[in-house]
């Protein structure tokens, strides 16, 4: 596993990315990070007030453990995780092998369309960071 | 796997504390929050099971302070010991910088110790790590029982089982008293952050 | 400082950072790690303010009539909501279809708007999910509820300012590229409305739902009037003139269809998915909506002698250049500019040349594939500078990124040191050829022999004789 070593261009551009796409259409927070739990970028309105260290190291972990879940019933990995709440909803996607796109995002926005957004994106982050 | 910010100037590195179930990990964390300055520490995070039992992982960030303009932030992880966590064990260690291995002095965890070490061995290996190319120390933990009737270990025979090998330096420690924890801390922490930045920033700021 | 030196500085320093750290807790127990100090559980995101409710719908509504056709769009909803796919929104489109289709005829009518504006929605969702709202499906859930409380209203006029108009305009915004003065255009033209006649007004609004032709008048069309609308005929023409005409409307009005569906919205659905032609799309949007209004208004006057399935006239096969259509044996063009490329004399059309000349030397190296940027000269120099015709007005930007095949003749030799180079552009398409010799203009003559090309795989659109010599007519035509 490489390090990741991060530019100033390229978080520059990774964001300009995530808030056209994603912040721009209602989604509160978007968070990148790698398998490891490391945070790469955090966009949107109340980015602030998540701890995001520990969603981030969470969330590595939970599809760290999703994916061995989806092993065990015969499955390479699912394609949607996604978590509702009341007023909340979490989506994870994966950006290539090592990194992890997190939406969180109210009740007004669909899944749907988020998840077509994040497909769009995927492409996008990784021409970014893999050049 | 570090992470190296140079638009923010941070360096993140990673050390796992692993060992064998119920030799202390979580609790040399528990230590190292209850006593450090709010300033240094982040908020610790268990993942809340039902029983002591860790059962993915906990965490604790730590902010190092400043090295030649770079904040070098350092995250604890411990993995659940237990053997048949195998899973989560190996999910916990990627992408780990620097590792500390919590070895349980009771006679009767002597095999158990050994089991683990090998198990980092492979665990990281299927990563493409070497164990003995990685910061490591080993902690003898629970020196606190040697005067109790229990059947201890002494450090030579725990020697013998665990660091013929590599070689490493070895703290005596009692998590739960506090003894040794920051001693082990402070000897990987420098070990992970050289290892790091040696690959990175040793360069950089010529 | 040596390496070394530095090496051991750094590492010094790192040391030195950690010991600061650490230094009060080394080896002193300041306290037992008391359950007081127990870690935080992970805290869930902390969560927005909760929205408010949209206003609440008078229950008594929902168990009024047609409210049963309600429940496979609420599905589909509900699917669409989960994933976008053609399949979730083609289902949700024929429940939507369903339901107007079980509206009571006035209501039908005057939720016109309502309808159009949410398959609409449907449709854009279908063509360009990213640059719909993300909240699409929620107010797609709205029009439902207010579909749902006009079924059940006794009167619209009374849900008119609650419930119709907030729906509209939700519904209007969060379409893409829907002309900003949308609602302003139907306000504006409001006056004009009145001096319709109630038949015209009535045409004007079954123009839009055929389900609703036989409506009564309606209570209040909110189809913005169209210049398009066409006034009610009297009385059915009769005699033959009268029956040619029929003929000729159906056949056109069988082309208009075929047009709208073949050609109009294939073009109009690759705009709404292209980053940069939301204004295209919206004209095009605006056009088809027109045409489709004309479409309605003329089965509507042809009423009876309306014929569905029209024979569509002979016409020349569509996707063929027109110009490759006219009788055959007349030279489309009137000049090509000949040169010999390749040993053999062929022509090309003026109007494609991009670029004439001998470029410099390294630019012969540039193989199979040339970038135009290798064209611009000296340091300071443009591209567009040294194009013509098409690309001269194109972006600096765009044209930095041009690359343009190099044709292969069949003598297949590498560019001599002074072959001139010639560029052909055309819309998407552009080709280089290295010429034996620059081109020199040629008028055609009328009356030569002119063979068009069939094989659409080749760039040769044709064969011009002159003079018992044959020349190629090299064209790029476009994607």
């Amino acid at each position: 596993m490489q390090d990741f070593i991060l530019t100033a261009e390229i978080l520059e551009k990774a964001r300009n990315a995530i808030e056209g796409s994603l912040i721009q259409a209602g989604v509160r927070t978007a968070l990148l990070i790698d398998g490891a739990g490391n945070i790469l970028s955090n966009c949107g309105h109340d980015s602030d007030e998540i701890d995001a260290i520990s969603l981030a190291a969470l969330a590595a972990a939970n599809l760290g453990a999703t994916s061995q879940i989806a092993k065990l019933i015969g499955e390479e990995d699912f394609s949607l995780l996604f978590h509702k709440g009341k007023n909340g909803n979490i989506h994870f996607g994966r950006i290539g092998d090592e990194l992890i796109l997190i939406t969180i995002f109210g009740e007004d926005v669909s899944l749907g369309l988020v998840r077509c957004r994040v497909t769009d994106l995927t492409d996008t982050l990784l021409q970014i960071f893999e050049g | 796997m570090a992470l190296i910010d140079l638009s923010k100037k941070e360096i993140h590195c990673k050390i796992v504390y692993y060992g064998p179930g119920r030799c202390g990990k979580t609790t040399n964390l528990l230590t190292v929050h209850s006593s450090m300055a709010d300033s240094a520490r982040g908020k610790m995070l268990t993942i809340e099971t039902k029983g002591d039992r860790t059962l993915f992982f906990d965490l604790l960030p730590l902010n190092l302070g400043k090295i030649r303009g770079f904040n070098i932030r350092i995250q604890l992880y411990t993995v659940p010991g237990q053997v048949m966590y195998a899973a989560t064990r190996k999910l916990v260690l990627k992408g780990a910088d620097g590792l500390v291995f919590v070895a349980d002095p009771l006679q009767v965890r002597r095999e158990r110790n050994v089991e683990s070490l090998e198990d980092l061995r492979t665990n990281l290996l299927d990563y493409g790590l070497k164990l003995e190319e990685m910061p490591l120390v080993i902690q003898y933990n629970k020196r606190d029982l040697v005067d109790t009737p229990i059947p201890t270990l002494t450090v030579e025979e725990l020697d013998a089982d665990l660091n013929s090998a590599y070689k490493v330096k070895t703290f005596e420690a009692s998590a739960v008293t506090g003894m040794g924890v920051f001693e082990t801390l402070r000897e990987i922490s420098k070990q992970t952050v050289r290892y790091v930045t040696n690959k990175h920033l040793l360069h950089e700021t010529k | 400082m040596t390496d070394k030196a530095h090496e051991r500085d750094f590492h010094g320093e790192i040391d030195d950072a950690i010991d600061t750290l650490f230094a009060p807790h080394a080896g002193a127990v300041r306290n037992k790690p008391a359950a007081a100090t127990a870690p935080v559980a992970p805290e869930r995101p902390t969560p927005a303010a909760p929205q408010e409710k949209a206003a609440a719908l008078p229950v008594s509504l929902l168990s009024a009539d047609g409210a049963d056709a309600f429940s496979p769009f609420e599905e589909a909803l509900l699917s669409l909501d989960w994933e976008i796919s053609a399949s979730n929104i083609e289902t949700a489109r024929r429940a939507l279809q369903e339901i107007q289709g079980n509206f009571e005829v006035d209501k039908a009518v005057a939720l016109t708007e309502v309808f159009s504006l949410m398959d609409r929605l449907l449709a854009a969702m279908a063509i360009a999910p990213q640059s719909v709202s993300t909240s699409a499906p929620k107010t797609l859930q709205e029009g439902l509820q207010t579909l749902r409380a006009a079924a059940g209203a006794e009167d619209l006029s009374l849900i008119e300012k609650t419930l119709l108009d907030p729906t509209l305009s939700e519904l209007r915004s969060a379409i893409p590229n829907i002309p900003k003065d949308y609602s302003k255009l139907g306000q504006a033209a409001q006056p004009e409305k009145q001096d319709f006649s109630a038949g015209e007004q009535k045409t004007a609004a079954a123009a839009q739902t055929p389900a609703a032709q036989t409506s009564r008048t309606a209570a209040s069309t909110r189809v913005p009037p169209d210049e398009d609308i066409l006034p009610e005929l009297p009385v059915a023409p009769v005699g033959k003139a009268a029956a040619v005409l029929i003929e000729a409307v159906n056949a056109h009005l069988a082309v208009l269809g075929k047009c709208i569906a073949k050609r109009i919205i294939p073009v109009e659905n690759l705009f709404a998915k292209t980053p940069g032609y939301e204004k295209l799309h919206a004209i095009h949007t605006e056009l088809r909506e027109r045409l489709e209004r004309q479409k309605q208004n003329l089965i509507k006057a042809l009423g009876v002698n309306y014929q569905a399935d029209a024979p569509v006239p002979v016409e020349p096969p569509v996707g063929q250049s027109t110009k490759q259509a006219e009788p055959a044996a007349v030279c489309p063009w009137q000049t090509v500019a000949l040169a010999t490329w390749g040993g053999k004399t062929v022509g090309f059309l003026p109007e494609q040349i991009v670029y004439q000349g001998k470029p410099s030397p390294k630019v012969r190296k540039c193989g199979p594939f040339l970038p135009l940027k290798m064209l611009k000269r000296g340091f300071f120099g443009k591209i567009g500078f040294v194009m013509q015709g098409e690309l001269s007005f194109q972006d600096e930007a765009v044209l930095k990124t041009l690359t343009i095949p190099v044709a292969k003749s069949s003598g297949a030799e590498a560019p001599q040191n002074d072959s001139p180079l010639l560029v052909l552009c055309r819309e998407n398409s552009g080709m280089a050829f290295w010429l034996d010799e620059p081109t020199e203009q040629l008028d055609v003559p009328p009356g030569c022999r002119w063979e068009p090309e069939t094989d659409p795989g080749t760039l040769v659109a044709g064969n011009l004789t002159i003079k018992g010599k044959t020349i190629p007519v090299i064209t790029m035509r476009s994607m």
